[in-house]
């Protein structure tokens, strides 16, 4: 109903500030939105379902423990690609870099230790979107490459952009650590 | 001889055997003094007399006193002589020594049968004759107040002295040489402190030589020394330090400063050419271990480096490649002449490859735009066997290049246009460049280049054959090009022709449809040219009409022709009427209105065409010739011409990147990122970085060619 509709969003949104935050991303992630800022119907009733809410009082409380549904490395993964999917023009391939970094900035807070040094250097560098191969493989290198680069291997099969990054990275490191 | 006597067995009495040994004790005597003695025979029987019926064991002691005696006394006289230097000091040792070995020899041949008989079943307790009396002298002359240091002192001071240039007295050094041998002195005190010596001198040497002296001299003086030290071996010294002396020198030489000599300087000679030098460093290197290895490095490092000074400096493309023959020639004779060692010529192979190499594409391009002068008509530089060989010394350099598809694209178009244009120096010379690259790299990389000659002959045929059937009088020649074998041309079909022309075309396109139905012809204008009569009606009071003979390209033609119909005519209006490619007209309005043969007037005058710029026929044109030629434009090439074939050639690369990619993953389905990059090295065939690699796979992912596995980012997987 359009009544419960304005109640799930109210209960979103009484959860933060911005309409656009990493709980609004997880909600949409479980309710399995394709489309950003619509719901259908189906997804509606099947994602609360699935949520086990079948109150408003219930999808309150779910709302504020959404946290839980990512903390599985596993299921973290799942829903960081999911967001590309989401962030993106549903027409597209690619993502394109505002979106991108704006998504950035709200999933990978606290999980990316050089997430602001990334923001910089996509931001000034000359590509315009990002695709899907860069968008996922990010996180392997979020959770895998030490914060000194040391493990990192250019010979491997990371994108061109991580290895530019990588490139860019590196002499800023030593120059702050000498 | 024993004395028989009339009766009985013979007794020998006491007295007799005293008598006996009084007359021997006489003769060592003088033997011993003197030297000499006189009655050798009868010592000698007296001698083996005494043996037979004496006590031998008494003999022996009894000599060997004598002996002892004698050169105790000798010993004590030597002592006490004074002695100038240290010459004669050797010398009167080595008189002593030689008198003692005469007196020695000649006793043991008295006492022979002593020796035979006694001492020699003694051996283990008694020396021979000789030995004993070797060892007195060791015992009483050289172990006595340091006779032997102060000889061997001597010994070695002289031979410092000989080193430092001073003349010695050679023949005596060998005698005392000689003698410490014959003691066993030798090995034990003389050896060492030589070979101590020398190595001492000639570390000092090395060190202020090299300081002080070039290269070359440096090698000059280790020549030299190695022949002195031979020579004083061979002369005086004897050979069994042979070995280590020289050793000796080599090492301080040459071994301890091989970097040092190699830096300072190798680059000079090598620079200079100087064989000779070259070759004596090699040769002194070659003696040293790792002389020769280190002599390659810096091989190696010299023509890398000279070598990039050549191909890098874009200033110097005109003459590269004339540079880079020249100086493979020259390195060519400096390793036959200087190096002749098969590791040098491998490490001149690898240095040519690398530095090559460096600079990517433009040797390649270069090295084809070289053949291509010298294929031309026109090239009167080389006799037919200076071609050849200079062509075949290009294709040495043409071996190194790594990215042979780039200069099949320039060879390609260049060759095109001198068959097009006619050209072509000989048509011999064109089929022997052909073989030479067939030979190089296989019959695949000249399939098409041999496809375009067989256009040209076949079209050849035709046109004779259309000349017979269609009997018309108008002079036309037609090359029909198989797509595929020749450059990419851009089709220019918009261009309007004149309308004649176009009806003859028109009449050979039936023809040649007519015996191949299935196929398509388009005309490519841009390659096309013609001769025009032309007539300039000069304004001038002078009435007589300018009449020429031009050679134009077809482009050139097409807007000449507009001006039978037209005086003036606007930029803008020659674009429509003539449908010409707009770069293309302007650099053909160039051509005739302002280069160096004005057919046509530009209005206003200047280099560049603009779309306010009007043209007509230069009425006043004068030439001295003619017959005049204005077709340049096609046979010169532009930079954007250069720039396109190499982006095609790159593009072409991209496409095989990719087909490589896709072939490889299809037949493998999965594959990891080491082994998929490591495959595609081996079956691309111009250089990449891994880079390239990694663009084009991400690409196919984009594509969804191929995806990454889900719990493994370093491998891939096929997509089908």
């Amino acid at each position: 109903t359009v009544d419960g509709r304005c109640k799930v969003r109210e209960a979103v949104v009484s959860t933060q500030s911005t309409g656009y935050s990493i709980n609004a991303l997880i909600f949409s992630w479980r309710l399995g939105v394709v489309v950003q800022g619509q719901i259908t119907r189906e997804e509606f009733t099947n994602g609360l379902m699935a949520l086990g809410c079948d109150s408003v009082d219930k999808l309150k409380s779910r709302v504020s423990q959404l946290d839980n549904d990512i903390r599985h490395p596993t299921k973290f993964k799942d829903f960081y690609q999911y967001t590309f999917t989401f962030a993106k023009d549903t027409g597209a391939k690619n993502l394109g870099i505002e979106d991108a970094l704006r998504t950035w900035k709200i999933v990978l807070a606290g999980r990316f230790s050089h997430l602001e040094d990334w923001c910089t250097f996509i931001a000034q560098h000359d590509r315009r979107s990002i695709t899907r191969d860069t968008w996922n493989l990010l996180l392997d290198f979020a959770s895998t490459i030490n914060s000194d680069l040391s493990n990192y291997d250019e010979e491997g099969a990371w994108p061109i952009l991580i290895d530019e990054f990588v490139g860019w990275l590196r002499p800023r490191i030593n120059t702050s650590t000498s | 001889m024993v004395s028989t006597q009339s009766t009985g067995p013979p007794v020998v009495t006491g007295d007799q055997l005293e008598e006996l040994w009084t007359r021997l004790q006489l003769g060592l005597s003088d033997i011993l003094s003197t030297g000499d003695t006189r009655n050798k025979s009868s010592l000698l029987e007296d001698a083996d007399n005494l043996c037979i019926h004496g006590d031998k064991q008494d003999l022996y002691k009894k000599i060997s006193r004598e002996i002892e005696d004698h050169m105790r006394g000798c010993s004590a006289s030597f002592c006490k002589l004074d002695f100038p230097d240290q010459t004669a000091f050797l010398r009167e040792l080595a008189d002593v020594w030689l008198k003692h070995s005469k007196q020695t020899y000649l006793i043991r041949n008295i006492f022979n049968y002593l020796e035979r008989r006694y001492v020699i079943s003694q051996h283990h307790q008694l020396l021979p004759l000789w030995e004993l009396g070797a060892q007195t002298f060791r015992t009483e002359m050289m172990c006595v107040q340091n006779v032997s240091g102060r000889c061997i002192d001597s010994v070695l001071a002289l031979i410092e002295q000989e080193r430092c240039g001073d003349v010695i007295d050679g023949s005596l050094i060998g005698t005392i040489t000689l003698m410490l041998r014959k003691l066993d002195m030798y090995r034990s005190d003389f050896e060492e402190a030589f070979l101590q010596q020398t190595n001492e001198y000639y570390r000092r040497q090395a060190v202020a030589q090299l300081h002080s002296t070039a290269v070359p001299e440096y090698l000059g003086y280790v020549t030299r020394s190695l022949e002195e030290e031979e020579r004083r071996l061979r002369l005086y010294l004897g050979s069994s330090s042979r070995d280590q002396v020289i050793k000796t020198v080599e090492t301080n030489l040459i071994g301890n400063h091989i970097e040092g000599l190699l830096e300072k300087g190798f680059d000079a000679m090598m620079d200079g050419s100087r064989f000779m030098e070259l070759q004596t460093l090699s040769t002194l290197l070659s003696r040293v271990p790792e002389g020769v290895y280190h002599m390659c490095l810096y091989l190696y490092d010299y023509i890398k480096k000279r070598g990039l000074e050549i191909v890098m400096n874009p200033e110097k493309d005109k003459t590269m490649v004339h540079d880079l023959l020249e100086f493979k020639c020259t390195i060519d004779s400096i390793i036959e002449e200087s190096f002749p060692n098969e590791d040098c010529v491998d490490v001149k192979k690898k240095a040519f490859e690398e530095f090559i190499n460096k600079r990517p594409n433009k040797p390649a391009e270069l090295i084809a735009k070289f053949i291509d002068g010298k294929l031309r008509s026109g090239n009167k530089e080389q006799n037919e066997e200076e071609l050849e060989d200079m062509l075949d010394r290009v294709m040495v350099l043409f071996r190194f290049i790594q990215g042979k598809d780039i200069f099949e694209a320039f060879y390609k178009k260049d060759l095109a246009k001198r068959l097009l244009m006619g050209k072509s120096a000989s048509i011999d010379f064109e089929k022997s460049m052909l073989a030479k690259l067939k030979r190089e790299c296989g019959s695949q990389f000249t399939f098409k280049l041999e496809g375009m000659f067989k256009d040209i002959d076949v079209s050849k045929d035709l046109m004779s054959g259309y000349k017979e059937k269609d009997g018309s009088t108008v002079d036309l020649g037609v090359t029909v090009l198989t797509t595929g074998y020749w450059p990419g041309y851009t089709p220019d079909t918009a261009v309007v022709i004149p309308s004649q022309i176009a009806k003859t075309l028109e009449r050979y396109k039936v023809y040649y449809l007519a015996k191949h139905s299935g196929r398509k012809l388009s005309w490519q204008h841009s390659l096309s040219f013609c001769t025009i009569r032309a007539s300039f009606n000069t304004t001038s009071e002078k009435k007589v009409d300018q009449r020429k003979e031009l050679s134009v390209s077809a482009y050139q033609g097409v807007v000449l022709f507009l001006f039978n119909s037209a005086t003036k005519l606007s930029y803008p209006q020659i674009i429509e009427a003539t449908g010409i490619e707009e770069e293309q007209l302007q650099r053909t309005l160039q051509s005739l209105a302002c280069g160096k043969v004005r057919v046509l007037r530009k209005t206003p005058q200047g280099k560049d065409i603009d779309t306010g710029d009007s043209f007509e026929v230069n009425t006043d044109f004068k030439h001295k010739l003619f017959k005049i030629k204005i077709n340049q434009v096609q046979t010169k090439e532009t930079t954007e011409e250069n720039t396109n074939t190499t982006e095609k050639v790159f593009q072409d690369r991209q496409y095989q990147i990719d087909a490589a990619i896709v072939r490889v993953m299809k037949a493998r389905k999965t594959m990891t990122h080491p082994v998929l990059v490591s495959e595609l090295y081996n079956q691309l065939k111009f250089p990449v970085k891994p880079t390239d690699l990694k663009k084009r796979i991400e690409s196919l992912i984009e594509r969804d060619y191929m995806e990454r596995l889900k719990d493994d980012i370093n491998t891939y997987h096929y997509v089908a």
